[in-house]
């Protein structure tokens, strides 16, 4: 077991860093110099000069890229090349919008998708549950731009029960942020919610004609306790291996999502940096973040391994 | 995208079959995928779809009513709803929205051909060498490599180099194409690990054949199939991912008719104007979508040979 977590621990650290260099180099090796974004017409190549001396931008690469790694370890991120202003303070604003919204995404996602998915395995074959696949598939095929555009159109102006965008922190008024925050965690999780559904359906599929169902219904155990304790049981490992996906896409989700809703998270920052700023130094740092984050849905995933499932904590791993 | 698409059914005849016999197997299951395939409604539906949207794109000149960038000021040429002369309506420059998602179907198999041609070309050789050769150029280089954009949000990738090198129809498509090669590498190398101790590859190697044309021979055609279903699940996310990025502005560059664009520039005015301008492109992105997973759906299950006995 401490073996088993050990290396898990270790590959996503690898992971991260490798990610790291991806995302210091992209942002530094491309030709262009953000000395003259920050300098503007009227620089001088002396103001230039200073301008890149301050920035460090002289120091051999391997320098600097190590002076971002044990900077940010500390908490320092850096200043924006567009703006100066403090990457961590914005980051520290800006991430628990985002936060809030994956949190609430994946609790939907969970509570609504495996008991669906379970209930289209148990007849498979049958009429309802080929309409139940097709719809999945449907569902799947909506972008969460659209399905944010349709919930604004009928639920916020046609229907007038919701207000339309904008974000209202939850220290200030929590049912003001949950009313704001349900369109946006319905529209992000519509697509997760298709996936992991047809993902618990062809687990469950995979399990329900197994003998020790079978025997567990002979033994006449009562078909909600074969299902849930043995059949769903069994088919949770490819359930939430899906996890970590799912946690990519309630991100990639989140980018787009905000800047439909005009939520003020990091995922708004990406789209700002990128489009608006070509800010390369909040655009490195943002990558970062976007990696932990699903870095760390996927440790937990691979921690939570063992706690399901006996035989990986008896050592004997799977592949 | 799931990479888990067993090549159970589609082994390839053994390559020491005589000619005709071969010729005759391959008949024989292509007509028993084809009438499963056959079977499955959405799937048809599905490959319909897609001959239509085909279609469409190639003929775009013929068929739109409109020029899609001819432009209009006049105040009652803009924000028109849905009328005989203009089908889906017009957006806020009076431009023809019909058109203009007739010829955003050009864009999107543009993007859909390209960028998959990139992840081929990437991801089928790296596959290919991880499973043949193996070893250490397997386990540190590539699968490292494969784990760590995997490990990413495809999105958020993208988003990085388009930050880094600046949004145009060429950056989008090349780099949907990079990011999903990694889902073909570990493919083709799953592939490639199932099929390496056959007998068919070690009589190859027994007779002088050297790797290239092993791997070029008798592997590459084994991986023809799992690698048609990935390439039409594929196809849906990339026109996903597409459409997203355009709708943020970070993809194809307006005035160019891309779906994803129109939808954003029409989403600005729905609360001013109109929702018009933005219900046709939304409908495409859909329909084209879901053509896509259907099929995808339809070859996976029509090769499946489990289910090729039932119903």
């Amino acid at each position: 077991m401490p073996r088993y977590i050990a290396t898990r621990i270790f590959s996503s650290l690898v992971i991260l860093w490798i990610v790291s260099l991806f995302s210091f180099l992209l942002m530094n090796l491309l030709p262009g110099d953000p000395s003259f974004g920050i300098g503007g017409i009227e620089s001088t190549p002396e103001s230039l000069a200073a301008i890149r001396e301050r920035l460090h931008l002289n120091d051999p690469l391997m320098e600097r890229y190590f002076r971002w790694l044990f900077n940010a370890l500390q908490g320092d991120l850096g200043l924006s090349l567009v703006n100066q202003i403090s990457i961590s303070d914005t980051f520290a604003r800006r991430i628990p919008a985002t936060v809030e919204l994956g949190v609430l995404s994946l609790f939907v996602v969970v509570t609504v998708a495996i008991p669906i998915g379970v209930l289209a395995a148990l007849k498979p074959g049958s009429k309802r549950e080929v309409t139940a696949s097709t719809l999945m598939i449907v569902g799947n095929s909506v972008p969460e731009f659209l399905t944010g555009i349709a919930l604004i159109i009928v639920i916020g102006l046609e229907l007038n029960l919701l207000p339309v965008g904008g974000y209202v922190s939850i220290g200030e008024d929590p049912i003001e942020n949950l009313k704001r925050m349900a369109m946006p965690v319905l529209a992000i999780a519509l697509t997760a919610t298709t996936l992991l559904m047809r993902q618990t359906r062809s687990a469950m599929i995979d399990v329900v004609n197994d003998d020790y169902i079978r025997t567990a219904r002979a033994k006449g155990l009562r078909e909600r306790t074969v299902i849930v304790r043995h059949a769903l049981r069994n088919a949770l490992i490819p359930i939430i291996t899906v996890f970590g996906f799912q946690a990519g896409l309630i991100f990639s989700g989140a980018v787009v999502t905000e800047s439909v809703f005009g939520i003020p998270g990091m995922g708004r920052l990406f789209v700002e940096a990128v489009v608006i700023n070509q800010d390369f130094a909040v655009i490195q740092n943002l990558v970062m973040f976007f990696a932990i984050a699903v870095v760390a849905v996927n440790l937990l995933v691979d921690l939570a391994y063992p706690l399901i499932d006996p035989r990986i904590r008896a050592g004997r791993e799977g592949a | 995208m799931s990479s888990s698409t067993a090549p159970t059914g589609s082994v390839a005849p053994p390559a020491f079959s005589v000619k005709g016999i071969r010729d005759r197997n391959w008949y024989r299951e292509a007509s028993a995928i084809l009438r499963v395939y056959a079977r499955n409604r959405p799937a048809v539906l599905g490959a319909l779809l897609l001959i239509g949207f085909g279609v469409v794109a190639a003929f775009a000149p013929l068929i739109a009513p409109d020029d899609p960038l001819q432009t209009s000021r006049a105040r009652e040429a803009v924000f028109n709803s849905p009328s005989w002369d203009h089908l889906a309506g017009t957006d806020r420059l009076g431009r023809d929205v019909l058109s203009r998602t007739i010829f955003g179907a050009r864009i999107s198999w543009q993007i859909v051909g390209v960028a998959i041609g990139v992840a081929l070309g990437i991801g089928v050789p790296l596959g290919l060498l991880a499973g043949y050769v193996g070893g250490k150029l397997d386990e540190l280089l590539i699968m490292r490599f494969v784990d760590a954009v995997m490990a990413m949000p495809g999105l958020i990738l993208i988003l990085a180099v388009v930050g880094a090198t600046g949004p145009s129809l060429t950056n989008t498509m090349v780099v949907i194409g990079v990011v999903w090669s990694p889902g073909y590498a570990r493919l083709t190398r799953g592939v490639v690990l199932t099929i390496k101790q056959q007998a068919y590859i070690e009589a190859a190697r027994a007779i002088g054949a050297g790797p290239g044309r092993i791997m070029a021979r008798h592997m590459l055609p084994n991986i023809v199939s799992p690698i048609l279903v990935l390439a039409s699940l594929s196809a849906a996310g990339i026109i996903l991912t597409e459409a997203g990025l355009s709708f943020i502005g970070a993809g194809v560059q307006p005035p160019t008719p891309a779906w994803g664009g129109m939808v954003a520039e029409g989403y600005q005015s729905i609360l001013v104007r109109s929702a018009w301008p933005l219900v046709a492109p939304a409908i495409a992105i859909i329909l084209l979508v879901m053509s896509f997973n259907f099929v995808g759906d339809g070859i996976r299950d029509a090769m499946d040979p489990r289910l090729r006995n039932i119903r």
